[in-house]
């Protein structure tokens, strides 16, 4: 790559803050777009991102801005970790300014809502770009920015997108692996938020370690069975993307999707948890989405239906659970 | 061709593909005997299937030699062997474009061609030469013409059609012909260079030869590599990209890349030498007919338990002259008339072009084509990218083709009649269905008219909307017409009769050629 390009991060949230910290580790420069100026200011004035990532330093290669025009004339490749509702706006946006020679990662873990798109047709839908490819693993962000060892999957049907994110994630401490199956990595990046609501509201419950290892484990057995219907490889449902993803989130209370699911079995509202996280969580999103993707391939997935219920027709908890295992 | 071109073809094209060889070995660390060898055994496994003729048995030679000289060879000997194959590949591909052919050929043949279709006498034919019909009457061509033509004269086009059967090629031929174009290059079955008179024509007019039985990797290399050099001196060429003619009767969709992959490496070739014409773009083509010649086979075939059916068919019913004779005398008799339409252009990328050649993408930005495969201003050689890149191609195409999907009487009643017949009986799979025959009980037509015009309404909304195409005769016809007109196609010319009308109810006699009749109706959310 031209050492003169920066690499453009599109999203200063906490996980694109992450990547972008990731990225300046091998020295490239990283152009983080944001639309919070406040955000914007604290980066390039004092190098942190206190928002998410209080006393925790940014390095000196990361630039923010606001100008998606300036991150994509000085990016040949871009990251877009944007919450799936405002990723295909974003990516209309941005396409005005893109062309054919760009690559575009998606490292959001969703699929959007009413569309029922995975977030690469989206870039595909909204762009000129097909250099596209989803980045998705066990990647806690806090842990990232912590430099606590970790590895990651990069998924494009193009093999120079997959060797060209390796040369520029690959570090002493941060592994990327590569593979063709973007659907699959696409969908097993947003199932895995489904069960890690799932774990959540088992550990609000303290169900204890059999429940929460039953739904862990009929969720990576629904992930697998809607992702043969759709087309995607078995194997990634066993990789980092798959299994890896699964572990971390449904496992860690940094994980939203997690607290989301602990506040709901804490006994709180649908709304009270959203509050209480106010962040995007994915997980919502991606019951509904997943639920339809499962109607149309005809695929039984009780574990999903239950959390349908639950999210989306108001179903008590209890019953929703002692009804999954009676399937 | 022309001969100048063909001359060079000759040289080009074999110094390219022994480059590739030796490119190819260097990055996969073989030695040139093992390849020559692996070819070696997919040619005499293609030999020993095959019925001797001349051809056959001066190939079986050839390769013989070739065993003993590889038995015995050293490096040299192999190069010298590589070289032989390469050049007797191209010398077999190659064809030729003769001025005088195609003046006879553009002047007798939409009428001999017509002859065919009409119940005239020889005798009767050279007298009223000059007054005969043309079958361009029969013929008509809709969708993006305009632009075709347009484009045509400042890039090189690759014109994709649909196949259904084999009298697609001449038809297409002839409509290129009535939209002003010199023959397209055209990679025909070698099996119909076997008749003599045929086989004169298609070397004379660009035909080139594509012998599908052949699989081993130095004669695909060579085909590909002619299809190449061809678009890249500005030869507009026609693929039928589903490969073969589609069995089941439904919309192709699961398109080769083989040849279609040729226009990308043209294109890149075109940048780097700085072609004054370096754009190509693709135009599919959707073609359909009233009655299909050879339908009976082709869904036989598709039928048949997984993994027994054909890829090549030569013994079908265009191989037999009276079955011809009498589809043909049948059509025009019916007054039937052959669709084509042209869908929009596409780049070697898969992006859609307007009627400048301006590449666009989903929001309607122009798109500068040549970024795909620049990094840092300089281009950047990567098969494996250019084969993404077919693939995006390949489904572009099959967009248009579902989006231009020519829909008649026929196909609207065959559909409604096996939907109603399968609700009859929902426990059966396909296989069984189609072989119920004598106990398919009839559908009232009452009921079946009522299916008929919710469909019809569906339709005529799709169609509204650009995602399917009703011609001008069918889209504001009554569901009664419709049913009168599928019923005149459906009981004239094929064996049985494949839907029929006894008292208030619709029959069938063939159940599979009433479901490939239907076929072309699937996947549009129709059903009941």
């Amino acid at each position: 790559m031209n050492n003169n390009k920066s690499v453009g991060v599109i999203g200063s949230g906490s996980w694109g803050t992450a990547i972008a910290q990731l990225i300046s580790r091998n020295n490239y420069k990283v152009l983080l777009w944001g639309r919070d100026n406040s955000v914007i200011d604290d980066i390039n004035k004092n190098h942190v991102n206190s928002k998410y990532f209080k006393g925790i330093k940014l390095s000196k290669n990361i630039k923010a801005t606001v100008s998606l025009k300036e991150v994509a004339e000085n990016s040949e490749v871009i990251f877009m970790v944007i919450p799936s509702v405002a990723f295909r706006i974003i990516s209309q946006k941005l396409g005005n300014y893109l062309n054919g020679s760009h690559i575009i990662i998606s490292a959001t873990k969703g699929i959007e809502d009413n569309s029922f798109s995975p977030m690469s047709n989206i870039i595909e839908e909204e762009t000129p770009v097909k250099k596209i490819g989803a980045l998705s693993g066990p990647n806690l962000s806090k842990e990232i920015m912590m430099k606590h060892p970790s590895a990651t999957v990069v998924a494009s049907d193009f093999e120079c997108v997959i060797n060209k994110i390796k040369t520029i994630l690959n570090h002493k401490l941060f592994n990327v692996y590569g593979s063709n199956d973007i659907i699959g990595v696409e969908l097993s990046g947003a199932y895995k938020n489904i069960v890690a609501i799932t774990s959540g509201i088992s550990t609000g419950k303290n169900y204890g370690v059999n429940t929460f290892s039953y739904l862990i484990t009929e969720g990576m057995i629904e992930m697998r069975k809607l992702g043969l219907a759709m087309g995607s490889k078995e194997e990634t449902v066993s990789s980092l993307a798959g299994i890896g993803d699964l572990i971390a989130t449904c496992t860690s209370p940094l994980s939203r999707n997690f607290r989301f699911g602990k506040a709901l079995g804490e006994g709180k509202s649908l709304e009270d948890a959203k509050k209480e996280i106010n962040q995007t969580i994915e997980g919502i999103f991606a019951v509904k989405s997943i639920n339809h993707f499962a109607k149309i391939h005809n695929v039984k997935l009780p574990l999903l239906s239950t959390m349908h219920n639950i999210i989306y027709k108001g179903k008590e908890i209890d019953e929703s659970i002692e009804k999954l295992l009676q399937v | 061709m022309y001969d100048s071109d063909i001359r060079l073809a000759k040289i080009e094209v074999t110094a390219r593909v022994i480059d590739n060889i030796y490119n190819s070995l260097k990055e996969d660390k073989n030695s040139l005997d093992v390849i020559i060898n692996e070819n070696l055994f997919y040619e005499r496994k293609r030999l020993k299937e095959e019925r001797d003729n001349k051809r056959i048995i001066e190939d079986k030679k050839f390769w013989k030699d070739v065993n003993k000289r590889l038995n015995v060879g050293n490096e040299k000997e192999f190069e010298f062997i590589l070289e032989e194959i390469v050049k007797r590949y191209v010398s077999e591909i190659t064809g030729h474009f003769s001025v005088p052919v195609y003046k006879f050929a553009t002047m007798v043949l939409p009428r001999a061609l017509s002859l065919m279709l009409n119940p005239l006498s020889i005798k009767k034919f050279i007298e009223e030469f000059p007054n005969i019909p043309s079958l361009e009457n029969n013929l008509h061509i809709s969708g993006e013409v305009e632009t075709f033509k347009r484009l045509g004269e400042n890039a090189t086009i690759i014109l994709t059609p649909t196949h259904i059967s084999n009298l697609d090629s001449p038809l297409i031929g002839l409509v290129i012909y009535m939209l002003g174009f010199n023959p397209f290059l055209y990679g025909a079955g070698l099996n119909l260079f076997e008749n003599p008179v045929f086989s004169y024509f298609m070397h004379n007019l660009g035909a080139y030869t594509v012998d599908r039985k052949k699989k081993n990797s130095i004669y695909k290399a060579t085909l590909k590599e002619y299809s190449i050099f061809a678009l890249e001196r500005n030869y507009h060429s026609l693929f039928f990209p589903g490969g073969t003619r589609a069995r089941s009767g439904a919309v192709e969709n699961k398109l080769k890349k083989g040849l279609l992959g040729t226009g990308i490496k043209a294109y890149i070739n075109n940048l780097v030498n700085n072609k004054e014409k370096k754009d190509i773009f693709i135009f599919p083509l959707n073609l359909s007919y009233q009655l299909v010649l050879e339908a009976e086979t082709l869904i036989d075939d598709f039928l048949k338990e997984s993994g027994q059916s054909r890829y090549i068919i030569d013994d079908d019913e265009s191989s037999k002259l009276e079955k011809m004779a009498l589809f043909t005398s049948k059509l025009i008799s019916l007054d039937s008339q052959i669709h084509f339409r042209i869908g929009k252009p596409i780049d070697v990328f898969g992006n859609y072009v307007n009627e400048e050649g301006v590449s666009i993408d989903n929001r309607g930005r122009t798109i500068n084509r040549s970024d795909y495969i620049t990094e840092n201003g300089k281009i950047v050689f990567d098969d494996q990218r250019d084969a993404v890149y077919t693939q995006k191609l390949a489904n572009t195409i099959e967009k248009e083709f579902h989006r231009n999907n020519i829909i008649l009487a026929n196909n609207i009643v065959s559909f409604a009649t096996f939907e109603m017949f399968k609700m009859l009986h929902p426990t059966l799979d396909i296989y069984k269905l189609v072989r119920i025959g004598n106990t398919f009980r009839g559908i009232p037509i009452k009921k079946l008219s009522e299916f008929i015009d919710s469909i019809m309404t569906k339709l005529r909304n799709l169609h509204n909307d650009k995602k399917i195409y009703l011609p001008p005769e069918v889209i504001d016809l009554n569901t009664l017409d419709i049913i009168n007109i599928a019923l005149k196609f459906g009981s004239i010319y094929h064996k049985y009769d494949y839907l029929y009308r006894r008292g208030d109810k619709i029959y069938s006699e063939d159940l599979s050629l009433l479901f490939y009749y239907h076929n072309k109706l699937t996947g549009y959310g129709l059903e009941k």
